[in-house]
């Protein structure tokens, strides 16, 4: 099963692999490490810590393992959870994009609580020439993605941007 | 040996393309116990006959020297009308919006009894279905490989070697211009306009590049895959299309970085919806062909994907494909 795992680490050199060194040791799939920039109300103020999310592919025995040896080296466990997202899906976007409210864009797909945006990397040339983006999304499934890319639609529609699909998308 | 007295109707690139093939292939057809006998060429000026078969290469020389082969004040139409023969090879310039000359030439050709081969696009995104029931009604044949895809041959695979299956999907890039167009666009990081200026000094793309970068030529062979290989009856208003004037270099830029690259795409669907639109293709799928490349992607329903990939254009490859519809005409009859 995929989980991810919030894990906290101290802001230090040597840290993340230490973190990782159990993942590998107990033979499990890492998929994804992602270093969180977000405040959360879990992680100790100071600045002196840095909160990471792992995404693995292990069974259930595995995982408390992991949690456990993580535990014994002094690495603060914030979260064990099930993936919520299974989709993954990079789009591209062109046209006035951010004067178009950029913002707005992202809620919109957010609100749908079964996709959200991930990341997003923009490349504006000059002002007044077309804003190119790479927009990444994730979804619950395949259907969620489906009904997320037909908002995504509506949306560029509305707001004259060009949408540009991968090809696999029907 | 089985004389066939042909017409060719347009003696632009494609019509002088089909002499030279027609001269190079001689003896490969009598071979196959085929004398194509060109007994008229007709250009936007006039007409060369001769009903006991023309010198090919006189005319591609007389065309060459005075820009004409006209020696008779005699249009396509009225060749089709009054001289007595088997074939027209209807390459005059397409035209999707009326139809043009090819449409009336077409119908002409059907009504005097002749079969027609063509490339010419116009008048099959327009009348497909009253020019197939045309053709049935005089028990003459239509073959029109050359209008999709140039040398690339998907219409008779889709219809007579694929047969027994279900065609579910065709995605491809059908358009050999756009497609130049972008793959410039990513290698010299240049925009859409400095590219277009370069494909226009090459010849690559009109002076007037509409009809390809708007996407008006892949919507045309987009109509007609709908109608040839999935027995619909579409026109060019019912496809989707966007083209590719807006595309950026930091868009190809960026797909790039995520491992594609963005390509414009016909796709006819089994459930009737056409599209034209650029898209991300992973860099090395079988779509992601460069260049002036066309390539074409069949979902089926018992041999899964097949993809075929060929020269969208150059008067030769197109020339093939109108040399091998003409065998499959009177091999089989």
């Amino acid at each position: 099963m995929k989980v991810t795992m919030d894990i906290e680490l101290k802001d230090e050199p040597g840290q993340l692999i230490l973190a990782l060194e159990p993942v590998s040791r107990n033979n499990a799939n890492l998929i994804s490490v992602f270093h969180y920039h977000k405040t959360n109300s879990n992680t100790k103020k100071g600045g002196e810590k840095l909160q990471v999310q792992l995404v693995l592919d292990a069974k259930g025995p595995v995982i408390e393992k992991i949690k456990e040896d993580m535990e014994k080296t002094g690495i603060r466990i914030l979260r064990i959870g099930e993936e919520k997202y299974g989709e993954t899906l990079t789009i591209l976007m062109i046209g006035h994009v951010v004067n178009t409210d950029i913002r707005d864009t992202i809620s919109r797909i957010d609100e749908t609580r079964i996709a959200e945006v991930i990341s997003m990397s923009l490349s504006m040339p000059e002002i007044d020439k077309p804003t190119s983006a790479a927009v990444t999304i994730n979804a619950i499934g395949k259907e969620e993605m489906k009904k997320t890319i037909a908002l995504l639609k509506e949306i560029t529609k509305e707001k004259n941007i060009q949408l540009i699909l991968p090809i696999e998308i029907e | 040996m089985k004389t066939i007295k042909a017409s060719i109707i347009g003696f632009g690139s494609i019509g002088q393309g089909v002499a030279r093939v027609l001269l190079m292939k001689k003896d490969y057809l009598k071979k196959e116990g085929l004398d194509i006998k060109v007994i008229a060429v007709t250009d936007s000026k006039g007409a060369m006959i001769d009903e006991n078969g023309l010198d090919l290469e006189k005319c591609l020389e007389i065309k060459s020297e005075k820009g004409t082969i006209a020696e008779e004040k005699m249009t396509g139409l009225e060749v089709i009308r009054q001289i007595e023969h088997d074939l027209v090879i209807e390459v005059t310039p397409t035209d999707v919006i009326t139809g043009g000359a090819g449409l009336l030439n077409m119908q002409a050709a059907f009504e005097t009894k002749k079969d027609v081969v063509t490339s010419n696009k116009g008048p099959l995104t327009l009348k497909f279905k009253e020019l197939n029931e045309l053709a049935e009604q005089n028990g003459r044949l239509f073959r029109y490989e050359a209008t999709v895809g140039g040398a690339m041959p998907i219409i008779n695979l889709t219809k007579e070697v694929m047969a027994g299956n279900e065609i579910e999907s065709i995605k491809g890039i059908f358009n050999g211009t756009c497609n130049y167009i972008l793959t410039r666009m990513l290698e010299e990081k240049a925009a859409y306009s400095e590219i277009l200026t370069e494909a226009v000094d090459l010849g690559i793309a009109e002076t007037d590049p509409t009809y390809d970068v708007e996407g008006i030529d892949t919507a045309g062979k987009v109509v007609i895959l709908a109608n040839a290989v999935f027995g619909m009856n579409k026109t060019i208003n019912d496809v989707d299309r966007t083209g590719i004037t807006q595309i950026t270099y930091e868009a190809l830029e960026m797909s790039e970085r995520n491992g594609k690259t963005i390509k414009l795409i016909g796709e006819v669907r089994k459930n009737g919806e056409l599209t034209v639109s650029p898209r991300l293709i992973p860099i090395g799928h079988p779509l992601s062909v460069s260049g002036t490349l066309n390539v074409a992607s069949v979902q089926t329903d018992l041999a899964g994907e097949i993809t075929v990939t060929g020269k969208g254009a150059g008067s030769i490859e197109t020339a093939s494909s109108i040399l091998s519809d003409i065998i499959s005409i009177y091999k089989e009859n």
